[in-house]
């Protein structure tokens, strides 16, 4: 059995699975990981409003840390609720998969077209503070912020795939 | 898109068979799950999977999928 193979039975047979079978229990889960980004993108506010300094350096990083903390069980807790459609390679999906995780990325594509807008929006904003077009930016806000983008680009599909997915039909059968 | 119901009597093909909606999975290539969500009509399969699961059944595509819904039997 190959590695994709043992993963997607991994995501399968995880025991949280039972947690996330109702559709509110993963939206509820949705909601936690959107406050996760939420902090993250609040935690740039903090650097561009303070820093340099130690306040801005401890406050990020105790935020960054939350998000952390919070953000990875529930990003792979979410990966097992769409069943991998967006974490296994195309060739191990179906057509019915496949189709979700196109659905999944075309609404993603849009939403961070909007974030990058209003991002572009309020960094005009910014440059036009008391009438100056001059802007210092501080050094401290470049690495998080493209972490927080990075962040926002890959975890915004996975929100909206499982913001969607229908209850898996009953396993029962025989 | 909403609008465009396929229905179908996958269910009814398989219990007449004794084909749990597993095997039926294997046998076609797709996920037990994609099976469960094309019964209840919640996904309407592609022409290429629509026919494997007629070859399956070894009956033409039109007894398993319709447009409209199937007379119930004995009606």
């Amino acid at each position: 059995m190959g590695t994709w193979e043992k993963r997607r039975d991994r995501l399968e047979n995880m025991p949280a699975n039972r947690l996330w079978a109702t559709r509110p229990a993963r939206r509820r889960l949705v909601a936690v990981a959107a406050a996760a980004l939420v902090v993250l993108w609040a935690g740039l506010v903090v650097i561009a409003r303070y820093a340099p300094s130690d306040l801005a350096r401890n406050v990020y990083l105790s935020m960054f840390g939350i998000s952390l903390l919070v953000g990875l069980p529930v990003v792979g807790w979410l990966h097992a609720a769409t069943k991998g459609v967006l974490y296994l390679p195309e060739r191990f999906l179906d057509e019915r998969q496949l189709h979700d995780r196109r659905r999944a990325f075309t609404s993603a594509h849009r939403a961070t077209s909007v974030v990058l807008g209003s991002l572009f929006v309020l960094a005009n904003l910014w440059s036009y503070k008391d009438g100056q077009l001059t802007l210092t930016v501080p050094v401290a806000l470049l690495a998080p912020l493209a972490l927080t983008l990075f962040v926002t680009h890959y975890t915004i599909p996975l929100l909206t795939a499982a913001w969607r997915v229908a209850d898996p039909p009953d396993d029962d059968d025989e | 898109m909403s609008n465009e119901v396929v229905y179908n009597r996958i269910p009814m093909l398989r219990a007449e068979r004794g084909i749990s909606r597993k095997d039926l999975a294997a046998a076609l290539g797709v996920h037990y799950q994609t099976v469960g969500y094309l019964e209840r009509g919640e996904y309407s399969p592609s022409l290429f999977l629509a026919l494997k699961i007629a070859e399956y059944f070894e009956v033409p595509v039109e007894v398993v999928f319709s447009l409209h819904p199937f007379a119930r039997l004995g009606s």
